[in-house]
């Protein structure tokens, strides 16, 4: 078993034992995506918003819970480092174990759409989960290396979240968001259309959130003495 | 060769302009065991840490010999793993296993550390500095929270850690530390040059 399984291995227990956590990261996209479907119209406008609002919401849960993983292990991170651990170790674990964590409720909250939605390209909404998923993942960790305190991490987490539900996606600076192509795609789930461009978008912010997530947390575990018989200088 | 495990010279470090170290110095040759003491906020964690390479120094250099274990003051743990789990991560179950008996620890037990007293996280937080047998052993303030026979089983460990020919530098407040020690080394509160004696 490589390093990185076994952080993610023990990661994950450590995110079951926390029941209730555990239970507001899966009741949030629901709770979001029930609540604005039962205030709607029968129209599809209606119908997409509340799409919308779900899948912000399962980005909220799992950009929390990628924050909150980083920020379990700030301990122990830097002992591991000493212990001969490379900070992409400790990377990899954590993305294995979000991963998991986001295939777990996207499949959840993709069965709940498709039941109560009906959209005409299944394909298309699939898409959205998986890459709302993937930006709140990159998101999350970057958030984590950048404010590793709880307080001013959990705030920018929101007002990440936040920004996504006040920016339509059809405005001016609809496409400089990071949840613009999940957004797009949940429009083309709808509508139909092609769906490389959005994916591509999506990917795109979250390959350069995780790479800033990436280098500065190399840069904070970073030993200024390496060994053996090794010497920093200031 | 040197028999050298650890030497910082010339170190300096400061905080928002506020300097904590100036032109700190300290040796630790291999079987030696060193007390670094100081009143609050002489910057004796901020020297461990340096030493340890979790922090880097404005000014001087650090040289270590060989792995470093470091025992950070407040302890790094996951407050929802067990103490079997923290030793399967760092890969030294049954190593970790012996020396959490040896400290009066229930070993196989299911609390997880978020869940232990203090003395008990502080025996899991030394255990995992010195699984692995490092060569320089990073000490600060260490036995927290121990009660008095944990707190003489440590001094045994440190006697056997100096035997085996291992170099340890702890931080430490308490006087009678300082009698089973070889050295002791005390950080002045205004940075100054660090006095030593033996």
């Amino acid at each position: 078993m490589t390093r990185a399984t076994i952080l993610a291995r023990l990661q994950g227990r450590e995110l079951l034992r926390r029941r209730l956590a555990l239970a507001l990261l899966i009741g949030m996209p629901v709770a979001f995506y029930l609540t604005s479907a039962a205030a709607g119209t029968a129209d599809a406008g209606a119908d997409l918003w509340a799409a919308v609002s779900g899948a912000i919401g399962m980005g909220f849960a799992v950009c929390g819970a990628s924050f909150f993983s980083m920020l379990a292990g700030r301990g122990v991170d830097p002992r591991l480092v000493l212990f001969g651990w490379r900070p992409a170790d400790l990377i990899a674990g954590r993305l294995l174990l979000l991963g998991a964590v986001a295939a777990v409720i996207g499949v959840g909250f993709f069965a709940l759409m498709e039941l109560t939605w009906w959209p005409a390209h299944p394909a298309a909404l699939a898409a959205a989960i998986a890459t709302a998923a993937l930006v709140s993942v990159a998101a999350g960790l970057a958030i984590a290396a950048l404010l590793p305190n709880e307080m001013e991490g959990i705030l920018v987490v929101i007002l990440f979240v936040g920004i996504q539900m006040s920016v339509p996606p059809s405005t001016a600076a609809g496409p400089f968001i990071p949840f613009y192509g999940p957004q797009e795609l949940l429009v083309r789930a709808m509508t139909g259309g092609p769906l490389l461009e959005p994916i591509l978008h999506a990917c795109g912010w979250a390959a350069a959130l995780l790479v800033i997530a990436v280098l500065v947390w190399r840069r904070r575990l970073r030993l200024t003495v390496t060994r053996p018989a090794a010497e920093v200088r200031a | 060769m040197s028999t050298e495990v650890l030497r910082a010279t010339g170190i300096g470090k400061s905080f928002r302009r506020r300097p904590v170290l100036r032109d700190a110095q300290i040796a630790v040759a291999r079987g030696e065991v060193v007390a670094l003491v100081g009143e609050n906020g002489c910057g004796k964690t901020t020297l461990l840490r340096i030493c340890a390479g979790l922090a880097a120094p404005d000014a001087g250099s650090v040289r270590v010999a060989g792995r470093t274990g470091y025992c950070p003051q407040e302890p790094g743990l996951y407050d929802q793993l067990t103490a079997d789990e923290h030793l399967t991560l760092f890969g030294a179950l049954d190593q970790g296993r012996t020396m959490l008996a040896e400290l009066g620890f229930p070993v196989g037990s299911a609390t997880v550390a978020g869940k232990l007293s203090g003395g008990q996280r502080q025996k899991l937080n030394l255990v995992l500095a010195v699984v692995g047998s490092p060569d320089l052993l990073l000490l600060d303030e260490p036995y927290q929270g121990f009660d008095h026979g944990s707190y003489v089983d440590f001094w045994s460990h440190v006697d056997r850690w100096r035997d085996d020919g291992r170099g340890v530098l702890v931080v430490t407040h308490l006087l009678t530390d300082r009698q089973s020690v070889d050295r002791v080394v005390e950080l002045p509160n205004q940075p100054a040059a660090v006095r030593s004696r033996s």
